[in-house]
């Protein structure tokens, strides 16, 4: 009778062992937030040539283009091809102003020139699909060093869906416009960030980090006079890298670096989550910082530009 | 102590079901030990193992997605009381189902029950009757999908009993006509991997895609072995089974569709199979060697990706998120799926090694000769091409079984790969979705509670 009694035991501690094992893989890992961050440009080493300075426009270089408005082999194809193209770029460019479009194209300025080397539209059935290639052409002067050819296949396969050739053609443009910019210039997308433990009396932080009120999250993790271990510092590593991710503000970076450097010193550099985010970070801080720098130079080239023009016109900008 | 035995047995068999395939996987090894200890009921298993598979394989392989697709969702619902009545009539109209009920009082009278019905005695007998599930909650799900990737005009479905032992085909079903699902206005890919590549971070995509082709021309080279070695297998048992009815007298002449002139293997054939059996072994294992490699760096890749999508996660756009949302339904169902074929594989093996059902196949093709006279003449046919595929398909009851659970772990295994890898966009998605939410309508007191709290400290 003992001996039922002890192996009852015995399995009701392996079942609650197992359940509270489902239950943490389950979970998976802590509470986590999704914070706006860059990619990072592929061709990196062609940045140099994008380069120009000019003392009188600013202190330092300037990265900027100047967008041919001749796309050759767009009027060929379809008629509303080029204004897709030249509208897509402007567009993607302009997303974090890391190159600048230059209004003014001289024989010293960067020229983007695109051309349509392949279009094809087909329709059978239920199937449709749209074929697109077209190639950009950095270069200055009669240099051309960046030449890239991207292609993209809109395929649809619907009887209901209402599809025009149009629709099919602006979506093939969007992606090998997507594919070049994020070749030449950072991005903008979202990262995840994990939660460590934290201690009872920090328990709201998470909850202001999920309002996105994460100077509140901040100030309650400054304020904490508790025992400060490595999850203390990284999870307030991730809070000012989030705040600094949502207003691009470098102090706030800087501070998130130390905090990380800190977590690191205590242990963290044993934490698989603690590194993983460090890592992401590091890209991210380097990206930011180089952004930042060369959007204030950028600035300064637009506005010599709109003067030049005589007006306010903030086109470019 | 009979009943002990029994509950005990039943308990071991369910707990294995549950563990391998989870809840239908339950109910098919307990309605198994119900039925008449058949080779024809443990092959129409197998072929419902090999459906499971080869329906995986057009999931993961075939059948075309988008972000906009609606089957995803059809193939991982639950089936409503209409739409399994809608699969029982289509059953009803198959050679075995339609003749099942009037060859079975003859053949349970004569076989007997299963070796755990057994154990209970004059009062198995009884229970088995009463309980034999002859459409089984497997048989639902598996036969549901091939109305939603063939359509509901039986025209256009594939021989599903049909078991082939061409190692090309051994993932394909026999003939029928793939429908064309709508996509509805958004990226059509022609499979889930091709989505899944493009949801991976752009400058990753071709390598990718490149592991992926040299892992599945490896895979095809095992293939060829392992079908070789089936095959062999096949003809060793077959013959066992031949010698062994000729042992016993009993002659097969008389049965519709059987071919009784058989000439046994020499003892001298016999072992020059069993010696390239060994060579074979031998392949395999360096094949498999290679194909693991192949595999592992295509899984590396996708880690490497899974990596890279941590800090470049798309969640602006709509169509990634609803793709990404499409193929882990997909991706997951697979999982379950290939699970439940390995269940439909090891409860078949099972009740072959338990109940001797090769050995005594002889036997119940001649059970089944004494049914025909019960069967009404309108559905001779129909029993006449139950025999045929019987007969056709018992040949190949191994080498599916091997080769369906080597493809249910491939397909299980890169599955699970694609859940997790679409689990981080969908992960994010809903991070973010409950970010924004809460940061739009935050509740005034909590706020005021945690301000108050934040100045204690």
């Amino acid at each position: 009778m003992l001996k039922v009694e002890k192996m009852r035991k015995t399995f009701s501690k392996i079942a609650l062992s197992a359940a509270v094992a489902v239950l943490f893989s389950a979970c998976g890992g802590g509470p986590k937030i999704v914070i706006p961050s860059y990619t990072a440009p592929k061709e990196v080493s062609k940045l140099k040539k994008i380069e120009t300075k000019d003392e009188f426009i600013a202190k330092g270089a300037y990265l900027a283009i100047w967008l041919d408005p001749n796309v050759k082999g767009a009027e060929k194809t379809n008629k509303k091809l080029k204004d897709m193209l030249i509208e897509s770029v402007k567009s993607s460019i302009t997303q974090t102003n890391f190159i600048a479009l230059d209004p003014l194209g001289d024989d010293d300025s960067v020229a983007l020139k695109m051309e349509v080397l392949n279009y094809s539209f087909a329709q059978k059935g239920k199937k449709s699909s749209l074929y697109l290639e077209v190639s950009f052409t950095l270069s200055r002067g009669v240099d051309e060093f960046l030449v890239k050819k991207y292609h993209y296949r809109v395929s649809r396969q619907s009887t209901t869906a209402i599809i025009s050739e149009d629709e099919l053609a602006s979506k093939a443009v969007a992606k090998v416009v997507k594919y070049f910019i994020s070749d030449i210039s950072p991005l903008k997308t979202n990262q995840l960030r994990e939660f460590k433990p934290l201690p009872d009396k920090l328990k709201y932080v998470v909850d202001y980090a999920k309002r996105k009120n994460y100077k509140g999250a901040i100030k309650m993790m400054e304020g904490y006079k508790g025992e400060k271990d490595k999850n203390y510092y990284y999870n307030l590593a991730i809070l000012y890298e989030a705040q600094a991710s949502e207003s691009e503000d470098l102090n706030l970076l800087k501070k998130a670096q130390a905090n990380y450097e800190k977590s690191i010193e205590l242990g963290g550099g044993e934490d698989k989550v603690i590194m993983d985010a460090k890592a992401r970070f590091d890209k991210f801080y380097e990206l930011l910082n180089k952004t930042k720098k060369v959007q204030k130079n950028n600035d300064a080239l637009l506005k010599d530009r709109n003067s030049m023009a005589g007006s306010s016109d903030d086109e470019y900008e | 102590m009979r009943l002990k035995n029994f509950l005990n047995t039943g308990i071991i068999i369910s707990s294995v079901a549950l563990l391998m395939g989870g809840c239908s996987s339950v109910q098919e090894a307990l309605s198994s030990q119900m039925e008449v200890p058949t080779l024809e009921k443990q092959a129409n298993r197998v072929a419902v193992g090999m459906m499971i598979v080869r329906e995986n394989n057009i999931m993961a392989r075939k059948f075309a997605i988008s972000a906009e697709a609606k089957w995803p969702k059809e193939v991982t619902k639950e089936l409503t009381k209409t739409e399994e009545l809608q699969v029982k009539k289509v059953l009803l109209d198959d050679p075995y189902f339609s003749t099942v009920n009037y060859t079975e009082p003859i053949q349970r009278k004569e076989l007997g029950s299963s070796a755990l019905m057994n154990q209970l005695g004059g009062y198995g007998q009884i229970a088995a009757t009463m309980l034999n599930q002859t459409i089984t909650p497997l048989m639902y799900r598996a036969f549901y999908k091939i109305i939603i990737f063939y359509g509901e005009d039986k025209k256009n479905w594939p021989n599903i009993f049909a078991f082939d032992r061409t190692s090309s085909n051994f993932e394909e079903f026999e003939g029928g006509k793939l429908r064309e699902p709508d996509l509805g206005n958004a990226q059509a890919y022609d499979n889930i991997t091709e989505a899944m590549i493009s949801l991976m971070p752009v400058n990753l995509q071709k390598d990718v895609e490149l592991a992926k082709n040299d892992m599945l021309e490896a895979y095809g080279v095992v293939l060829e072995l392992k079908s070789e070695e089936a095959e062999i297998e096949t003809e060793l048992k077959t013959d066992e089974a031949r010698k062994s009815g000729k042992k016993q007298n009993i002659t097969l002449k008389g049965i519709d569709g059987i071919e009784t002139d058989y000439t046994p293997l020499t003892q001298e054939e016999v072992d020059e199979k069993k010696q390239r059996l060994s060579v074979l072994k031998e392949e395999i294992s360096n094949a498999e060697k290679i194909a693991d490699e192949k595999e592992q760096i295509y899984f590396e890749l996708i880690d490497k990706a899974a990596i890279a999508l941590q800090s470049d996660i798309n969640l602006d756009d709509k169509e990634y998120i609803k793709l990404a949302e499409n193929v882990n339904m997909v991706a997951n169902d697979v999982q379950d799926s290939a699970t439940e074929a390995y269940a439909s594989f090891g409860i078949a093996a099972g009740n072959i090694a338990a109940n001797n059902t090769i050995q005594n196949f002889p036997k119940e093709l001649k059970t089944l000769a004494l049914a025909k006279a019960y069967i009404p003449l309108k559905l001779q046919d129909k029993y006449n091409q139950r025999i045929k595929r019987l007969v056709s398909n018992t040949m190949y009851i191994l080498p599916n079984m091997i080769m369906g659970t080597y493809y249910a772990h491939k397909q299980s295994v890169l599955a699970e790969k694609y859940a997790d890898f679409t689990d981080i966009i969908l992960e994010a998605y809903n991070t973010k979705l409950e970010q924004e939410s809460k940061a739009n309508s935050p509740k005034e007191d909590d706020i005021k509670k945690q301000e108050a709290e934040a100045e204690k400290i």
